[in-house]
């Protein structure tokens, strides 16, 4: 009797458990759904549904978004800098991890919490002096300034994961190496480095995002339409297309879009990446 | 193949002294085993003399050459690691040749010397494979390799058998040993394993808190330890140690021990020993004979553990306030809680003085 | 150094490769070969904004006078400290901390608690708790912005079904705005906050459930007798991690409201960017950049301590 009633509770904890997950994981969702239904409702016609599914399915916001509006000019300057700023800031960021997590020297400490303090501080403290900075160095408005900025964004983290991917592989490897005729350089090259190629590829793809994210860079340190990326670019739709919220909608889906697929693909990658202590 | 010598070699982190001057010659061709317990520095050492950690003080010399302050590749030196070490991103081929390839031999001579030497460990079927396709042993064996093919000056071996289960290490050692027959190579090998010390060694150097205990062959080293350190450290059952006074009885000399005063061990004759002075007595398991209770001779005491491995018990006996252990080897052991005497050989006894050194024997029986 | 070694032809790579060859690849030089790069990097996109931060926090460089005056002083700090908007904007950065914090560390225990032990469709269930993260923070303050519509917003359609509840122009009434924009942050980033718990829960060994549950510990006093203790180190990491984010947030606030209305929502980075660039004063607002960096300057410090101690302590799985 009694062995059947605590069997009948854990059912019913089970019950309850799944039903919390449903209700939760639709709230949580939602936003991504509506941006979806919007996003397929014909230009003007969101205002009218009557229920939460979509009445008219149409692709025509998209195709207005990319024939009379520079859609596709934003993404492909997104990828530009985001593919350029996250690809220099891991060509400086893996020697200076390696150097944080093997070397003993004086200052490592300082070093590291210098750069995990650059990760953390608000980038509108630097936007504003780096944006009188680049006016002086002739860097506003170019591409060349946005790849800078960006590696503000990214280096620090890229120097962070990139330590935490090196203490990950042993150090005896190395010693091996150096025993059988490296030299610290060699070692690092031959032994080192192949092995955290898996872990550079997911500081890659985490810097490529952070960039592919930024708002606050791109709108200040980029004026010229052409060269605006697509975050500057679809969040001038909300002023633009205030009460047209289909277009805004196909607009924020194409653009966070990208990002989702990677994050598919490489799930777990990315979270332990995030568990290592390196967020956004 | 050199000889290796450390010259008062210390090692400090910061404030902390972890080697206090250690001197160390090996000669050209010896296996010389380095053991003791945890913390003691004999991986410090070993590392020092490969150089991925600087001696602070003293000097380190490979033949003629000293090569204190010298990167590893220069020192001409191969090292085993307990971990193996092997590069998880190299075949079995690439990681046996890669010494090899950074000394930029080409690829057809590196291949031969590969091969040949995966033929002596028995490896080259498995020449391709990575590492992690591999078992325990046969990683083992792959780091030994990759230490072979460069003919070095030196082997050294940092703890290598320590992950391999109980029946592959005794292979292994074994294997180690012939080895070494084989090239007659200088090699050091660093253990916490007494048995591993004793059995492969030409020469123990017994380590404790950095600082050399003592330096001698297996037989010196169990027959003849330095001091008591070295006695409990080496042999098992452990040696059986009893601190006390030594008092004169009825014209000959006694132990009276600290533990239990009503106690006394004869002691042998053939020692000076000025009554009063305070001494200890080894004497190890096996040196002790149990008898029935009902013999006449030895001191009685209270059967109260017996572990026994087949071939040997290991018999402890209560006396008063003493705990001894006796080895039994091929009798039956006897009933726990029973009754039994331990006869003592007086001249298998070790004493040792108040400063814990090894007394010698003043004449001869 | 090469007078010590032993000739040996053929055996040895050659060594007469040059003392700076040898100081670059093996000693100090390596250290500095390593670091140089990247320190130089930081130092042109970090070190000289900061330091270009600090000399214009002494001067003043506004829109009108665009070069530097050449009399520095403290003007513009005696001015931070007496300037009310400035301490509303740092009050209403902490309103929204404590608001993001409560709301993501609430929300992602809850998903965590619910979803850790789940077997069937794990995967999916974990998926849909991570996904507003991969949401870029503009487009979530799009989606926001066009859920929270007073007009034709979801969300007041779905109050209409509700009796006696009224809908709100959420973004534009005074009273609700800076809650609005909290609901948005907290969406966007609770799931950080969902994979630390995630992991914090798995790590808790299982033993302990069933010691505790043949000690005959129910699922409440289990909770807070095992789960919550043994979370403890993850959930202070957790706060202060979102502390900082929290503190840093700029898009959502920005896109959605501008610091509006009439400044209800301008939280320390909103005012930073709009004296910089609708003030066009760069001085004062490089001034209260300083005072952002001063203040997580504090944060970072704290994280380093609970990290250290989350290290030392048992249970710690961060």
């Amino acid at each position: 009797m009694s062995a059947r009633r605590r069997f009948g509770g854990a059912v019913a904890a089970d019950i309850f458990k799944a039903g919390g997950i449903v209700v939760l994981g639709c709230a949580v969702l939602f936003p991504i759904y509506w941006m979806g239904v919007i996003a397929l409702t014909p230009t003007g016609f969101s205002r009218s549904l009557s229920s939460v599914f979509p009445a008219d399915i149409t692709f025509q916001n998209f195709v207005t978004l990319f024939t009379e509006r520079p859609m596709l000019r934003w993404l492909w300057n997104s990828i530009v800098v985001a593919a350029l700023s996250s690809f220099l800031s891991l060509a400086f960021g893996t020697s200076c991890g390696y150097a944080l997590s093997r070397l003993k020297f004086r200052g490592a400490g300082l070093v590291l919490i210098l750069v995990l303090a650059t990760q953390m501080m608000p980038a509108t403290s630097i936007v504003v002096p780096l944006y009188i900075l680049f006016r002086d160095f002739g860097l506003l408005d170019t591409m060349q300034g946005m790849v800078l900025g960006h590696i503000s964004l990214v280096a620090p983290l890229a120097i962070w994961m990139a330590k935490g991917f090196f203490d990950s592989i042993p150090a005896d490897l190395e010693g091996a190496a150096r025993i059988d005729g490296c030299t610290r350089l060699s070692a690092y090259w031959y032994v080192a480095l192949p092995l955290a190629m898996p872990g550079l590829a997911a500081i890659f793809i985490y810097g490529f995002v952070t960039s592919w994210h930024d708002f606050l860079f791109a709108k200040t340190l980029i004026n010229s339409q052409s060269l605006w990326t697509a975050a500057t670019g679809i969040s001038s739709f909300r002023g633009e297309y205030f009460t047209l919220h289909e277009l805004q909608m196909a607009a924020a889906l194409t653009f966070a879009l990208p990002v989702v697929v990677v994050f598919l693909v490489m799930q777990r990658r990315i979270v332990s990446g995030a568990l290592s202590g390196s967020v956004r | 193949m050199a000889d290796v010598a450390f010259r008062g070699v210390e090692k400090s982190f910061g404030n902390v002294t972890v080697i206090h001057g250690v001197d160390i010659d090996i000669a050209d061709g010896e296996l010389v085993v380095f053991v003791g317990p945890s913390g003691c520095g004999k991986s410090t050492l070993l590392r020092m003399l490969a150089g991925l950690e600087e001696n602070t003080g003293g000097e380190i010399a490979i033949g003629d050459d000293v090569v204190s302050g010298l990167p590893p590749k220069d020192r001409d030196i191969a090292m085993v690691f307990q971990n193996y070490a092997l590069y998880p991103h190299m075949t079995v081929a690439e990681n046996i040749g890669f010494p090899l390839r950074m000394q930029g031999m080409s690829a057809a001579e590196r291949r031969e010397r590969v091969v040949e030497a995966a033929g002596l460990l028995g490896l080259e079927t498995y020449l391709e494979r990575y590492p992690r396709e591999l078992s325990g042993g046969q990683r083992q064996r792959v780091a030994v390799g990759r230490a072979i093919v460069r003919k070095p000056r030196a082997f050294l071996f940092d703890e290598p058998l320590s992950n391999l289960d109980a029946a592959l290490r005794v292979q292994m050692r074994k294997e180690v040993k012939l080895l070494h027959r084989r090239l007659g190579a200088t090699m050091i090998f660093v253990t916490h394993d007494q048995v591993e010390a004793m059995t492969l060694a030409d020469r123990i150097v017994v380590l404790r808190a950095g600082r050399v205990e003592q330096i001698g062959t297996p037989d010196d080293i169990y027959r003849r330890p330095a001091n008591s350190f070295v006695a409990g450290f080496i042999g098992s059952p452990p040696i059986n140690l009893i601190a006390g006074t030594v008092e004169p009885r009825s014209g000959s000399a006694v132990l009276v021990p600290e533990e239990d005063p009503a106690l006394a061990f004869p002691l042998p004759p053939q020692f000076d020993l000025a009554p009063g002075s305070r001494i200890t007595l080894g004497i190890r398991p096996e040196n002790l004979l149990l008898v029935p209770a009902t013999a006449g001779s030895g001191l009685e005491g209270k059967v109260v553990f017996c572990e026994n491995s087949g071939q040997e018990s290991a018999v402890t006996l209560e006396l008063g306030g003493l705990q001894l252990v006796a080895s039994l080897w091929g009798d039956e052991p006897p009933v726990i809680g029973g009754r039994a005497r331990l006869e003592i050989d007086p001249a298998r006894m070790l004493l040792f003085d108040d400063a814990d050194m090894r007394l010698e024997p003043a004449r001869e029986t | 150094m090469t007078t010590h070694m032993r000739a040996q032809p053929g055996e040895r790579p050659d060594l007469r490769s040059g003392r700076l060859r040898r100081l670059m690849t093996e000693g100090p030089g390596f250290a500095l070969l390593m670091l140089l790069p990247a320190l130089l990097v930081l130092g042109f996109v970090i070190g000289l904004p900061m330091l270009k931060a600090l000399i214009l926090s002494f001067d003043t460089i506004t829109f009108r006078r665009p070069a530097a005056a050449g009399t520095y002083g403290l003007h513009n700090y005696a001015r931070l400290l007496s300037d009310p908007d400035a301490w509303g904007a740092v009050l209403r950065s902490a309103l929204y901390m404590l608001g993001t914090v409560a709301g993501s560390v609430s929300l992602a225990l809850g998903a965590a608690l619910l979803t850790h032990r789940v077997i069937r469709l794990r995967a999916l269930a974990r998926l849909t708790f991570l996904l507003p993260w991969t949401v870029p923070a503009v487009v979530t303050a799009l989606v926001w912005g066009v859920m929270y519509d007073g007009n034709f917003g979801v969300i007041n359609r779905l109050l209409d079904l509700v009796p006696f509840v009224n809908g709100q122009d959420w973004l534009i009434d005074r009273k609700t705005a800076l809650v609005a924009l909290i609901v948005a942050q907290v969406w966007n980033e609770f799931p950080v906050a969902y994979i630390f718990f995630l992991a914090g829960l798995h790590s808790i060994p299982d033993e302990l459930y069933e010691a505790a549950r043949i000690d005959r510990a129910g699922a409440f006093a289990q909770f807070r007798f095992i789960t919550l203790p043994q979370l403890r180190y993850i959930i202070a990491v957790i706060v202060i991690l979102l502390m900082i984010l929290g503190f840093k947030a700029f898009p959502i606030i920005f896109i959605l409201t501008g610091g509006g209305p009439a400044g209800a929502t301008e939280t320390l980075t909103v005012l930073t960017y709009n004296t910089a660039f609708r003030s066009l004063d760069f001085s004062y607002s490089a001034t209260l950049g300083i005072l952002a960096v001063l203040v997580s300057i504090v944060m970072v410090l704290g994280y380093l301590r609970v990290m250290a101690r989350a290290d030392t302590g048992k249970g710690g799985a961060v």
